[in-house]
């Protein structure tokens, strides 16, 4: 069946999901035609090959040379990954299985005993200065390095195994025993000593930075407002009733239709209210919309509207909320940008931040904003470029949500 | 950034604990390496060169290897490593945890395992720390050969997931071209548009790989060591790992059974054979309970 493999088909995008489809066959045996052929491997992202039983872990060990060796392997490997535990700790198996030959064992039972370490006895890490020599050789005489702790049938049952009380700490125990071994990890954070100055890692690359906002409503009226018509869904989504057509007020998405709505989408089932939730919490002023236009914010709703005015559609975004029939469009950006973010705190922190990033005379820098939702990107796409932001947006047809018409 | 975020950030990160291998201390992975220690680079003539060449003073120098000023923010690329440019050619300046990162590698190879993990944090310069190995390595092959060593002296691999292969394509060809030959395993050569790429992209097979391997790299030639090829993980996998026709099941060559027994990790909980000992035992006597029985590990 690999064998067999068209030439066209072979640039296939690997993937996680692509990855877990990709087990052995245990029933099979498999070789490669590069066996011996590679001197030295360099697994980069190596986190792919952390199950050991795939056949792409598999296609990475059939290039080591079989058949009886002699002290070293002649086959050298090095993972490169910024994220060596992805799940658990027992990824770690799949890293092992890459280095382990037999030759590296030593009687079991042994082994197991040896386990029993007190993990903050640092006796078990080499010092550097004594395993180093100015050649740059490692002198084994000095140290041996316990090699065997790297068998992985050894590493996962100690990392099964459990202590008296029935916590997992020997997992822990175990890591700690392997990891100084084969992995070098420097964040950040670390320092190291150069020239006799200590340089902390993080100050020489460019920081990244995290973090999450908290905004509030700008006044009283926006609160009011906002509450009232979050009562309203909420008394939808837990009782799944719509509430009675005197008091209804809200466009609520399947209903007055028959039962179609009712039926197996109501209540927190329904995925319209959700939406809804999400963009009358971006802006209150898209609420109102959604509600003036009676209509679904279809995605093909959403992208016909880009296209309504030369300004985005926010011509078309100020007719449908304006307060007054009678107001005519303001005629000069500035205002218009006042008018388009004084129902939504977040396109008023988009805007301070966007200046700060954007227009800093110093180091202007690009932006990349991701959004969820046709409309709420529609909504900050119209307001930035009324700020005279240049923006540039996928094409409609790259949009996910577009191909799986999930909005 | 103001000061508080910027301290909250470090109290972040530095909070996250790390276990990690030892590496020499800057100085003596210099020494090991022979590099000066304060313009570290495998390309020491080469940083001669452009020193003398900029003789101006406002050409932007890097004193120091952990030098802020340098001429850094030229690309994200740059970012973890500097760059001097140069009338075109670019020569590589080293950072101080990519020194002992390089000097640690090495003496990796030498243990009986051959090799290790780097996992430094992400836009340190892992794919710098790696390339400079293997011209390290390089060259310890040319000087052996020089001192009548025969071998046997084998390419290096490189997989990688797709969107990183052409990112390895370009490094090399930017900071090792001088030393280094990097060559594809990846797409065929009538889809590749690039010119440089197309001519340094492999035959598609496995057999035309190895014939590629026995012409162009033979063991007896250290120039052997000093090719590099290119893969993505599930390419290499399609396109080299074979069944063997008929062959009978003998195991993989990894046979742990690695099915981690969850029940294990689970809080502990009465088995079948406990709770029937539990009645069993209950008959002769109040003494031997559940947890009795658990604790001696039935």
């Amino acid at each position: 069946m690999v064998q067999n493999v068209d030439d066209g088909a072979i640039e296939i995008m690997d993937d996680e999901e692509t990855m877990g489809s990709n087990e052995l066959d245990p029933s099979k045996e498999y070789y490669s035609l590069l066996n011996s052929k590679i001197g030295r491997v360099v697994l980069d992202e190596a986190h792919k090959i952390r199950n050991p039983q795939t056949k792409v872990a598999e296609a990475v060990r059939q290039l080591k040379p079989k058949g009886p060796q002699s002290g070293l392997a002649e086959m050298i490997i090095h993972l490169v990954t910024a994220t060596p535990m992805m799940n658990r700790g027992a990824d770690f198996v799949g890293y092992l299985s890459m280095f382990w030959c037999d030759e590296l064992d030593v009687d079991v039972a042994e082994s197991y005993g040896d386990f029993e370490f007190d993990p903050y006895d640092e006796t078990h890490v080499p010092e550097h200065t004594e395993i180093y020599q100015t050649g740059g050789e490692l002198d084994f005489d000095r140290y041996q390095l316990p090699l065997w702790r790297l068998n992985p049938s050894t590493f996962a049952a100690a990392m099964n195994t459990k202590d008296a009380e029935g916590r997992c700490l020997n997992a822990y125990k175990t890591l700690r025993a392997v990891i100084p071994i084969i992995m070098l990890r420097r964040t950040q954070a670390s320092v190291l000593e150069v020239n006799g100055e200590w340089v902390r890692i993080g100050d020489s690359i460019p920081p990244y930075r995290i973090c999450t906002v908290e905004l509030k409503w700008d006044n009283a009226v926006q609160f009011v407002e906002y509450n009232r018509l979050f009562q309203g869904y909420i008394e939808y989504l837990t009782s799944g009733q719509a509430p009675s057509k005197r008091e209804r007020v809200f466009m609520v998405p399947g209903f007055g239709k028959g039962k179609r709505g009712v039926r197996g989408n109501a209540g927190t089932r329904s995925f319209g209210i959700y939406r809804i939730l999400t963009i009358m919490t971006f802006n209150l002023g898209l609420h109102t919309m959604l509600m003036r236009t009676g209509r679904r914010n279809l995605v093909a709703d959403v992208h016909q509207w880009y296209d309504k005015f030369a300004d985005k559609g926010m011509s078309y975004y100020f007719d449908l909320t304006k307060p007054d029939r009678t107001l005519p469009l303001y005629a000069d950006r500035f205002s218009m940008a006042l008018y388009l973010c004084k129902d939504s705190p977040k396109l008023k922190y988009l805007a301070k931040l966007m200046g700060e990033i954007c227009l800093d005379e110093k180091n202007p820098r690009r932006t990349i904003i991701f959004s969820d939702g046709p409309m709420a990107l529609w909504n900050i796409e119209g307001f930035l470029s009324v700020c005279a932001q240049t923006i540039v947006s996928p094409p409609p047809h790259l949009l996910p949500c577009l191909v799986r018409r999930v909005y | 950034m103001t000061n508080e975020e910027r301290d909250d950030y470090w109290k972040t990160q530095s909070s996250l604990s790390t276990v990690s291998a030892t590496t020499p201390t800057y100085a003596e992975a210099c020494d090991i390496l022979g590099y000066d220690r304060l313009h570290p680079t495998p390309f020491a003539s080469e940083w001669q060169k452009s020193q003398v060449a900029t003789e101006t003073p406002d050409v932007p120098t890097a004193t120091n290897a952990d030098d802020d000023d340098g001429p850094r923010n030229q690309e994200a690329d740059d970012a973890a490593s500097q760059v001097i440019k140069k009338q075109g050619a670019e020569v590589l300046l080293l950072n101080g945890w990519q020194v002992t990162g390089v000097a640690w590698a090495m003496s990796q190879e030498n243990l009986p395992i051959r090799g290790g993990m780097i996992a430094d944090d992400c836009g340190t310069g892992k794919t710098i720390i790696m390339l400079t190995v293997i011209l390290e390595q390089y060259r310890k092959a040319q000087f052996d050969y020089t001192q009548g060593a025969k071998g046997p002296w084998k390419p290096t691999l490189v997989i990688a997931p797709p969107h990183v292969v052409d990112v390895w394509f370009q490094e090399v060809q930017r900071f090792f071209s001088s030393e280094l030959e990097i060559w594809r395993f990846y797409e065929t050569k009538d889809k590749v548009t690039n010119a440089t790429m197309r001519a340094r992209t492999l035959p598609s097979t496995a057999a035309a790989l190895v014939n590629w391997l026995d012409d162009k790299c033979p063991p007896g030639s250290p120039r052997s060591c000093a090719k590099i090829i290119v893969t993505a993980y599930e390419t290499f996998t399609l396109r080299t790992l074979m069944e063997k026709a008929g062959g009978k099941a003998k195991g993989m060559s990894v046979n742990y059974s690695l099915a981690l027994d969850y029940s294990l990790l689970a809080p502990p909980q009465p088995s079948a054979m406990c709770s029937i000992l539990t009645v069993v035992c209950s008959e002769s006597g109040p003494a031997c309970s559940g947890s009795e029985c658990r604790r001696r590990g039935y």
